[in-house]
């Protein structure tokens, strides 16, 4: 395994004294805490982090550390690290805050423990977050769907052993919206010895999609319209989550005008949303020499000034 | 139609779960990090989801060393800037549907 170098790690100096490690440790915490952080690899940045302070913020730990690290660099021994033989820490007694942190740590500080054969003590699983992706055709029908995902396994002593993958078929609630979580209760990881297992949250993220935009309950789809639809009106037809409807285009519409179809939105609490269609005016590719004339005739005729707000 | 089951914890279920006293769970909810049902009840009934809330409460609190009352501050800022973000993305993709 690799030698840790926990001063590194804290961005600090061998011989910093405690209330620079302290600050060290809160800086870097509050930039990578996975419940603050959205990097990728924050989570795992905040385990060193937050390792090296369990170290170094305690004394006992952190003359131990001292004494190892002297050694190694006496040594000048760069490859793999094993801690020398008959090596004990010299805290005392087991400190749940010890569990969950690297190899390196636990044959440092927990492993000689384990080696006089003490079990770690019961602890309950811990929950797993879970993004969970939804079509928003899923939101309007009442299929279940399959997640899959996989879970540490551990020994009696709390040491990861494997993994295992598990599967289960969630019925997704009506009304659920992007960011909302759902609790599975005890679906999470195992717990040690006879405490039961952590829960598994799922938290809904809806997928875009190619023609609807979502607003609270509500379903926006942006129609394409020609000059003359929204000049003289038009029946056209609309696409909504269950199949195509028909809507009514009132003549003198103006562009970026808003038409509510009711009930075609997504499912609520407090029944369905609607469906608001946003109309866009588009001009044709290429009009040839009549439809031009066709346009300048109107130019000539409608005697229509778009800006003349401006000129007041 | 999908199941509409809402699953409900009560105060000692919650201590339990994530592992803090009464009186904790009391300052997170006098400071607005979760709502019970009712707060005049006399005992407080929760969403089950609120355990994550308060898991999430109780490590920042740990790990960055902050009191309850710089946690909920935390916690909102942070839903907060989650939502402009999600509404920001959501405004933006309507606007490109408008652009030719």
């Amino acid at each position: 395994m690799d030698f840790k170098d926990y001063y590194a790690l804290l961005g600090v100096e061998p011989d910093a004294d405690a209330a620079a490690i302290k600050t060290a440790y809160r800086r870097l915490a509050r930039k990578y805490h996975p419940d603050i952080s959205k990097e990728d690899d924050a989570e795992a940045k905040f385990k060193d982090v937050a390792e090296a302070w369990q170290v170094l913020k305690d004394p006992d730990k952190r003359a131990d550390y001292d004494q190892l690290r002297a050694l190694r660099n006496q040594q000048g021994d760069r490859g793999s690290f094993q801690p020398p033989p008959g090596w004990q820490p010299s805290g005392g007694g087991f400190d749940p805050a010890d569990a969950g942190f690297s190899d390196f740590f636990e044959s440092l500080f927990t492993g000689a423990r384990q080696a006089r054969g003490g079990h770690a003590p019961s602890r309950r699983g811990q929950d797993v977050e879970i993004e969970l992706p939804i079509f928003l055709e899923d939101t309007v029908s009442s299929e279940s769907k399959s997640i899959s995902y996989r879970l540490p396994e551990y020994d009696q002593y709390g040491q990861v052993i494997g993994e295992k993958s598990k599967t289960l078929n969630v019925k997704i609630p009506a009304g659920v919206t992007g960011g909302e979580r759902i609790r599975l209760k005890g679906q999470g990881i195992a717990g040690i010895g006879k405490a039961p297992a952590g829960d598994v949250y799922l938290r809904i993220r809806l997928v875009p999609h190619p023609l609807f935009d979502v607003e609270g309950h509500n379903l926006i789809v942006t129609v394409p319209v020609a000059p003359w639809e929204v000049a003289l009106g038009a029946k056209i037809e609309v696409p909504t989550l269950t199949g195509a409807v028909q809507m009514t285009i009132p003549a003198h519409s103006q562009n970026g005008k808003k038409l509510r179809i009711p009930g075609k939105g997504l499912p609520g609490k407090t029944g369905k949303g609607d469906l608001i269609a946003v109309l866009k005016v588009v001009m044709p590719d290429a009009t040839g020499e009549d439809i031009e004339q066709l346009w300048q005739q109107l130019a000539d005729k409608a005697s229509f000034d778009p800006r003349a707000q401006w000129r007041r | 139609m999908a199941s509409q089951l809402r699953i409900t914890v009560c105060s000692s279920d919650i201590c339990q779960l994530v592992q803090i006293s009464e009186q904790d769970l009391i300052d997170i909810v006098s400071l607005g990090i979760i709502e019970p049902h009712d707060r005049q009840a006399s005992e407080w009934q929760f969403d089950d989801v609120v355990v994550a809330d308060i898991a999430r409460a109780s490590r920042l609190r740990r790990d960055l060393e902050i009191n309850w009352a710089g946690v909920a501050l935390a916690m909102e800022l942070l839903d907060e800037v989650e939502a402009l973000r999600r509404e920001n993305r959501e405004l933006l993709r309507r606007l490109k549907r408008f652009e030719a």
